[in-house]
């Protein structure tokens, strides 16, 4: 187990779903994940919100798994939306992924447009876990 | 008051001067001994942040989510459309961040700001030097976003900082 520590503080404004702050002792293995969108490794997108973003963790957690992790070792995520009135959606896929009880740190802002035209959601992640 | 370092002075020689806790006893313009900002001769000069921040292992490195200008009760802050307000509160609440954590701006190498619109950024750089250390200021991304999580919000803030062992 990576020295992680999941913390929100009692100072700080109370977060919805993720830690204010998490930190990660050394040694470990930090990985960069790139912003995953809601393509399947055979190039397919489903048109809806909820259908990509299952996709993205999806994507993530591929990731993860390919380096031997998984999202209990996320320390930070970066979401984007072409549409912020999709949060409420985003939330209840988030949760099935990530650790509810030790969640990431998070961002979550509505940019103007992504990457692909028919995208709708990207999300990249920070993960550390323990030295190999 | 310690003299100002230039961040583009963090070679061998700079770090030898420091001693190993020198982020501790040398009050607000100490930089970690294992951190060193630098600004590379072959790129521009960048207004109040560093091109490059290296950190050299072991330490904590903490990762703190995006802050908005919400205060302890998750209220926005100033009138609607204060800006200054919102940035204000927002480095407030990244300060709290890194006390929880025992570190403090000296420690954050690398921001992420994402403004409402770049009109806003002579305040928002005014607000952010008065919390960085603007002699080794950390990396950083600003971006115009076009809406924020939290409707009335003008801009949000994460860092990340690296704490020595």
């Amino acid at each position: 187990m990576s020295d992680l520590r999941f913390s929100s503080p009692a100072s700080m404004p109370k977060p919805r779903g993720y830690s204010n702050l998490v930190e990660a002792k050394g040694p470990g293995r930090t990985v960069y994940i790139a912003g995953q969108l809601g393509y399947t490794p055979d190039g397919k997108i489903a048109s809806d919100f909820r259908g990509q973003c299952v996709q993205a963790f999806e994507n993530v957690k591929a990731a993860l798994a390919d380096v031997g992790g998984d999202f209990s070792q996320v320390v930070k995520v970066t979401n984007f939306f072409t549409n912020i009135d999709d949060l409420q959606t985003y939330f209840e896929v988030r949760d099935r992924y990530v650790n509810t009880a030790a969640p990431p740190a998070s961002t979550a802002v509505q940019i103007s447009r992504l990457a692909r035209p028919e995208a709708l959601y990207e999300i990249e992640a920070v993960a550390v876990l323990p030295p190999k | 008051m310690v003299p100002l370092r230039q961040p583009d002075r963090g070679g061998a020689a700079a770090e030898a001067k420091r001693a190993p806790n020198a982020h501790i006893e040398q009050g607000d313009d100490a930089v970690a001994a294992n951190t060193r900002f630098l600004n590379p001769d072959t790129l521009y000069k960048p207004p109040g942040y560093s091109h490059v921040v290296e950190v050299t292992g072991p330490g904590r490195t903490v990762y703190i989510a995006g802050q908005l200008g919400l205060d302890k009760d998750g209220n926005l802050v100033g009138a609607p459309g204060d800006f200054k307000a919102q940035a204000v509160q927002t480095f407030e609440n990244l300060k709290l961040a890194l006390a929880a954590v025992g570190a403090d701006f000296s420690h954050v190498v690398k921001v992420t700001n994402l403004l409402a619109d770049t009109k806003y950024l002579p305040i928002f750089r005014d607000v952010r030097n008065q919390y960085l250390k603007t002699a080794t200021p950390p990396a950083s991304t600003t971006v115009a976003i076009s809406q924020f999580a939290r409707d009335g919000a003008l801009l949000e803030v994460e860092a990340v900082a690296v704490i020595p062992a």
